[in-house]
């Protein structure tokens, strides 16, 4: 769960809103703020890069289209087959070291050397932002079939109006 | 609590309603009366409805509009109004002025819209939570809760719309309570401004959030997408909130700790 900031840097922060509404303290934990993982110094660890090509990127870039996969995927076909599961063997990827921990993820490989399955075999845990234990790290599974082919329960798009919706995916799955 | 875990409907029941300019979805999977889902469903789109008559700037007799007309002080204004403007002061401050609710063209009027519709549908949810229901998926245009899971033996499987290809989607997420949202053009065109230097932004296309909470999963995929390409690096800094972006060039950008899953051949 998000964590409240200490009390006195949310007045410092929201001093602006403050200073208009008149209002008091009481509405200032009225919502939770997430807590940022690097917060050590009050907001610094939060404020947002203010140099857009100053790069000193933690993110991984793929091409949408392309058929390589990502910083963990690309992993996963150097090590060793293990166990057979699926129509292929399953890979184990190396571990991947990431700001929340290590991530290892599993492949199966089929006979014709494609990947079929990836599942997460060790996700963050512990550490500094040991909140994260329980949660899964999010995995994209993206599969060369058209949308009407993927088994899912709904969309998460851009905002689209009551006309757009008509046409949209969504409207597909809940026509179901 | 009204249902064990494994108790579900075998039909879900489904809800639809149009509601801020957009439309709600609602699958209920618990096994309980539908009297009780009927309910908890109504509450949902009485309070979206509710929260849109008190922000929306499409009212004129909205609370937002009366402020910027001058008519209504924001001292007078329904505590709700209160907490959306305080929490979008935080974000404004925390995204070092990319996220700001002063539109560039006209900065005398507020818009907190950017920030409103994942509230709102965070707080709506409530009434499910309230009712005791633990298997469910709301979304609200391209936003989405879930909770539980549809059956025993799958989580929730959200998909991510292609921002490039209408109709397409570039994966799907399984997701157990927690929440998705997404920030792009591809719908409604340029309309994320870059509060730091007041133009749209369009280093990006669409910008999805990953996380426990829609609020800020929202509000992160709003000023993360005016932030550009190091828009997904300042989401991860939260904890468990994780991005997923898609640039104007078509290239992905996810922050670390977001898994791809390379794509398989279709034969696979």
């Amino acid at each position: 769960m998000p964590t409240p900031r200490k009390h006195s840097s949310l007045a410092r922060r929201v001093a602006p809103a403050l200073l208009i509404t008149g209002t008091a303290g009481a509405f200032l934990l009225a919502l939770d703020r997430p807590r940022a993982a690097t917060d050590e110094s009050g907001d610094t660890g939060t404020t947002a890069p203010a140099d857009d090509s100053a790069s000193a990127m933690t993110t991984s870039t793929t091409t949408r289209s392309g058929s390589s996969g990502s910083n963990a995927s690309g992993n996963a076909s150097s090590t060793v087959p293990t166990t057979p599961t699926c129509s292929g063997d399953l890979v184990e990827g190396s571990s991947i070291s990431t700001k929340y921990g290590a991530v290892q993820v599993a492949a199966t490989v089929s006979a014709d050397g494609t990947i079929c399955d990836i599942k997460v075999e060790r996700a963050p845990s512990g550490g500094k932002s040991g909140s994260i234990t329980s949660r899964a790290v999010p995995i994209l599974r993206q599969r060369a079939l058209a949308a009407q082919d993927a088994t899912f329960d709904g969309v998460s798009g851009a905002t689209y109006t009551s006309q757009a919706y008509k046409k949209s995916l969504q409207a597909v799955i809940d026509a179901r | 609590m009204h249902a064990e875990d494994g108790s579900r409907r075998e039909d879900p029941l489904r809800y639809r309603h149009g509601v801020m300019g957009t439309m709600c979805s609602l699958r209920v999977h618990d096994a309980v009366p539908v009297a009780t889902i009927d309910t908890a469903a109504a509450s949902v789109f009485a309070e979206l409805e509710d929260i849109e008559r008190l922000f929306s700037t499409f009212r004129p007799d909205s609370q937002i509009s009366r402020v910027n007309r001058g008519e209504l002080e924001l001292l007078e204004c329904d505590r709700k109004v209160i907490e959306v403007l305080d929490a979008c002061t935080w974000l404004e401050h925390t995204s070092g002025g990319a996220f700001s609710i002063r539109r560039p063209d006209r900065p005398d009027i507020i818009d907190p819209a950017g920030f409103v519709k994942g509230w709102a549908v965070e707080r709506a949810a409530g009434a499910l939570r309230a009712a005791g229901l633990r298997h469910w998926w709301l979304g609200v245009g391209g936003d989405v809760v879930v909770h539980g899971s549809p059956t025993l033996r799958r989580p929730w499987q959200v998909a991510i719309a292609d921002p490039l290809d209408d109709g397409a989607i570039l994966g799907v997420i399984d997701l157990a309570d927690a929440a998705v949202a997404t920030s792009g053009t591809a719908e409604r065109g340029p309309h994320v401004w870059d509060g730091r230097n007041g133009r749209a932004a369009e280093a990006l296309t669409s910008l999805t959030v990953v996380g426990p909470s829609l609020t800020w999963a929202d509000a992160f995929a709003t000023a993360g997408f005016a932030m550009g390409r190091r828009g997904p690096e300042w989401v991860a800094r939260f904890d468990d909130y994780h991005a997923l972006a898609v640039t104007a060039a078509g290239d992905l950008l996810t922050s670390d700790a977001f898994v791809l899953e390379p794509i398989a051949s279709p034969s696979a």
